[in-house]
């Protein structure tokens, strides 16, 4: 719990039960100290000593017959912390009650009401408290994510609460706010302005690992594998179980990877996306009898994940076992049919296979779907090397024509270059292997 | 035949009986009887023919019915720490977790053999009308070996002219002191009239005759059921006599009182006197099972091979624990030895199947899937279609896996885990209210998997319906305590709870 809100909370209710002994002064001319109760309730509830809260506020509403907003609205937040919601809504009716309608209860309100799962109400009464009191950045937090989650055709609730949380006062004084807002960003797929936010929230919790995490993926979903790779790694020196480390593995730097991963699978041996990971890893290395087996159990954990079975596809074509290559990357193909990458590799194991017809038809069809250079390339080789040359030569132009449009890895222009003198320079029998893809 | 009718009639009775010729050595029994029915030879051997048919074994006969199971008055500890209780078996150890091996429906880690529960997992009793009791899991299990059935039950066996003894014109008291008839008698009230007053009796009058130092009569009277009791004499018995039966019953009563620990003392106690003994050690190796403590159990399964190599159950759980750990390849030796052995059912072939299946040798696998199917007798259909199922889900073939899923929900309705993942078919098809249908049915029928309550929440928490999502997190969390994808989805929504 941070203070921050004991202080907010505090002083507004020194003034509320003042209002209450003066009604009462009347009869008894001596003057009661309210205030001293209310921070002895204070220290009970920040110590969390709920049983001792509880009973204290019990002493207080009988003492001033139920007049008292500051032990009632403690009790509704000791409520909602138990998960009571129902109990939790009534005591904070009664807070409401005494408060004339104090934009905090109206906030407080429209959350029980979001908790419950009650969104339009929770949206009408935050919409409330928003307009009551500007200045409450909490309130725009809870109506964004009201909002997120409203159920209507009219206006998409994404963009709406995005709207709501860029108009709240000091947004950039609440690492909540951010968060909240940095994840509707990346939902409605603006990553740069996700990672601008990501990065003013780690400014103000420089020690939030989640934080860090979600920034190094957002990092790598837009290739920067730079500062994905310092974001891992800095998320990694706080909670060293907690991080992926795929990035390691992009950096080439596989027998670290693979040590953060074993502290991983540690903790949860039943990721299919870990042992996915490990499996590629060790592929790397070299180990592809290690590397199925890890891909295998990923595949048990994952049986419906479609990369898992491309990447079997790929050991098992490593290793020449074109057969079970084949019947893994169908299998894949059939849970992510429009796959053009699936359909290029499948086409190159039915070229080792043999059988070309097909795996021209397999090419042919995974060119439908995308212009990979990658694919294109390796038809262009796989025609070559049936000795189709005018084929060859219009695929290479095709190739040229695409890696102009798109920026390419600089090893596969080389290859390109390569295999382009191989088969139109000098045209040489002695045909280069097909290069595997990787993932 | 020719000789032995110079024998004696006794004599050749005895002979029939040595060779199990039940039926043949009764009816001389009979015979000699109607000639001398004081011939108390005949009557005592008549007494154990009537007795063998129905004998069975006191020691894997621990089922135990719902009632006993929810007025239970001799658990000790309702809230026993992980790893004490057979309630509450680790979930942590590495490999015995309900991800990497389904569990049976009284949530523990699934056995390679379907034997007599102990202790089903305490819920409501509407729970456990509903849920079957017998052991259906997840995945088929390979034989049924470890389970005895009685054979026939005292009415089918009794004589169309009233029973042979009249127990109630008998005269106790003196009988039971005979010790040349009384364990004959006794055996014949315990098995065979099912009498456990009498038997009781019958055993307190004959242990005081041999002056408290005759081992049966402690353990007969150990048997009777009364734990605090059966303790006692059991304990007293090994005083007298080291028996390998008398440390196994005394295990069984802690098993029963759910004291695994105790229990494993008096294995390990029953180890040191009677070395590599095939009882005591197939115990140890159930109650580690049934613990959560997978490895411990796997390493007495060896040791029992080690002694006895065709020990189908110590195959079995082998086999499964093989399967469970990657090596389907190994389980595959093990399941073609049970094989090997004669034993061909469906659940055998399944397994055989599966295990081709995840080597990758498709041919066979279809051809061993098919055979059970074609053999799979209805109770274990619906794991059958299940299984084959997830092959269809591995080659990529939702659409069949989907069926498969249905056809086993055909077989039987209560098939929990084919509810499950037909919801999660459902998602995958963005038929969101459907799958949540399917995941509300699937909690409902089988209360011991936590994937149901776990996708619910993810479902709702999604949604935005944070209590529904929570109420169903913790469930989730209570069937599988270290699950750490509920455990994350917990924290981010109590964060919404208690944030300030």
């Amino acid at each position: 719990m941070d203070e921050n809100d004991e202080e907010v909370t505090a002083p507004k209710e020194q003034l509320a039960p003042k209002e209450e002994p003066l009604r009462r002064s009347m009869k008894a001319f001596e003057p009661i100290s309210v205030e001293k109760s209310n921070t002895l309730l204070h220290l009970l509830y920040a110590q969390r000593d709920y049983p001792a809260c509880k009973a204290l506020i019990g002493e207080l509403i009988e003492q001033y017959q139920g007049e008292c907003e500051y032990p009632i609205f403690i009790r509704s937040v000791i409520a909602r912390e138990e998960c009571d919601l129902e109990e939790s809504m009534n005591w904070m009716r009664k807070a409401q009650a005494l408060a004339r309608n104090d934009a905090k209860y109206l906030m407080h309100i429209g959350r029980l009401y979001l908790l419950m799962g009650n969104h339009t109400a929770a949206v009408e009464q935050l919409e409330r408290s928003v307009t009551l009191d500007k200045m409450n950045y909490k309130a725009y937090f809870w109506l964004a994510r009201a909002v997120y989650h409203l159920d209507t055709n009219l206006f998409d609730p994404a963009e709406k609460a995005k709207d709501i949380l860029l108009n709240a006062p000091v947004l950039h004084h609440s690492a909540e706010l951010l968060i909240f807002l940095a994840k509707l960003f990346t939902q409605l797929g603006e990553s740069i302005a996700a990672i601008q936010t990501y990065k003013k929230a780690l400014e103000l919790e420089p020690e939030n690992v989640e934080l860090m995490v979600h920034l190094g993926m957002l990092y790598l979903r837009t290739k920067n594998e730079d500062p994905a790779f310092a974001m891992f790694g800095r998320a990694l020196s706080y909670d060293a179980a907690h991080a992926d480390s795929s990035v390691m593995q992009a950096h080439g730097d596989h027998d670290v990877a693979l040590n953060k991963y074993r502290i991983a699978a540690e903790k949860c041996d039943y990721n299919g996306c870990l042992w996915n990971n490990i499996g590629m890893c060790l592929f790397a290395k070299g180990k592809f009898v290690a590397a199925i087996s890890c891909l295998k159990k990923a595949a048990f954990l994952c049986p419906l994940e479609y990369r898992i079975l491309y990447n079997l596809g790929l050991v098992h074509n490593a290793m020449q076992q074109y057969c079970s290559a084949y019947h893994f990357l169908a299998a894949s193909l059939s849970l992510s049919p429009r796959n053009a990458q699936v359909l290029g590799t499948l086409a190159v194991t039915l070229s080792n296979m043999k059988d070309v017809n097909n795996a021209a038809k397999a090419y042919q069809r995974a060119l439908s779907f995308d212009n990979d250079p990658q694919i294109i390339l390796n038809y262009a080789i796989f025609e070559g090397q049936n000795g189709n040359l005018e084929k060859t030569r219009e695929l290479f132009e095709r190739f040229q024509q695409v890696t102009q449009e798109i920026t390419v890895n600089q090893q596969l222009r080389q290859l390109a270059e390569k295999v382009a003198v191989l088969f139109l320079g000098s045209m040489n029998d002695n045909p280069p292997n097909d290069p595997p893809p990787s993932s | 035949m020719e000789s032995s009718k110079k024998f004696d009639v006794l004599f050749r009775a005895l002979k029939l009986y040595n060779q199990n010729e039940i039926d043949k050595c009764e009816e001389e029994c009979t015979k000699i009887l109607q000639k001398n029915p004081l011939d108390q030879a005949a009557w005592t051997l008549k007494l154990s023919c009537l007795t063998e048919s129905l004998y069975i074994d006191e020691l894997d006969n621990n089922d135990v019915g719902i009632a006993e199971t929810f007025l239970e008055q001799n658990v000790i500890a309702p809230n026993a720490r992980p790893g004490t209780s057979f309630n509450r078996p680790l979930t942590s150890a590495r490999g015995a977790n309900p991800l990497l091996r389904p569990t049976t429906n009284a949530g523990r880690p699934l056995s390679g053999v379907v034997r007599p529960m102990t202790t089903a997992r305490p819920g409501t009793m509407d729970q456990a009308v509903r849920t079957s009791r017998t052991a259906k899991t997840a995945r088929a299990v390979t034989s049924s070996s470890a389970r005895f059935v009685r054979l026939g039950t005292a009415s089918m066996a009794s004589n169309p002219d009233g029973p042979f003894v009249n127990l109630a014109r008998l005269n106790i008291e003196k009988y039971a002191k005979d010790a040349q008839v009384n364990r004959q008698l006794f055996e014949y009230v315990f098995y065979h009239e099912g009498d456990v007053k009498t038997a009781h009796q019958i055993a307190a009058i004959a242990t005081k005759e041999a002056e408290f130092n005759d081992w049966y009569w402690k353990n007969q009277l150990g048997k009777l059921g009364m734990f605090q009791d059966a303790e006692k004499q059991f304990l007293s018995s090994l005083k007298t006599m080291k028996m390998v039966e008398t440390y196994a019953y005394l295990a069984k009563i802690y098993n029963r009182l759910d004291q695994p620990l105790v229990a494993i003392k008096y294995y390990e106690e029953g180890l040191e006197s009677f070395k590599n003994d095939i009882t005591i050690l197939t115990g140890l190796a159930r109650v580690n099972e049934q613990l959560g403590k997978i490895d411990e159990s796997i390493e007495l399964y060896k040791e029992i091979l080690a002694v006895q190599a065709n020990n189908v159950e110590a195959i079995a759980c082998i086999a499964t624990n093989y399967f469970y750990s990657d090596l389907p390849e190994i389980a595959l030796r093990y399941y073609r030895r049970i094989m090997q052995m004669g034993v061909n059912n469906a659940e055998l072939f399944l397994n055989v199947g599966l295990c081709c299946f995840f080597c990758q040798q498709f041919d066979l696998a279809i051809a061993c899937i098919e055979r059970a199917h074609a053999t799979a007798t209805e109770d274990i259909q619906a794991d059958v279609w299940y299984n084959t199922g997830h092959v269809a889900l591995s080659i990529g073939d939702v659409k069949m896996a989907d069926r498969c899923f249905q056809l086993a929900l055909t077989a039987d309705q209560d098939h929990g885990e084919s509810l499950c993942n037909l919801g999660i078919l459902r998602l995958r098809e963005g038929k969101i209210d459907q799958a949540k249908s399917f995941f509300h049915n699937a909690k409902g029928k089988a209360p011991h998997l936590f994937e149901p309550y776990f996708n619910l929440a993810i479902l709702a928490n999604q949604a935005g319906q944070y209590s529904e999502a929570l109420i169903n997190v913790n469930k989730s969390l209570e069937i599988f305590p270290e699950h750490v994808h509920s455990q994350t989805l917990k924290r981010h929504i109590t964060i919404l709870y208690t944030m300030l």
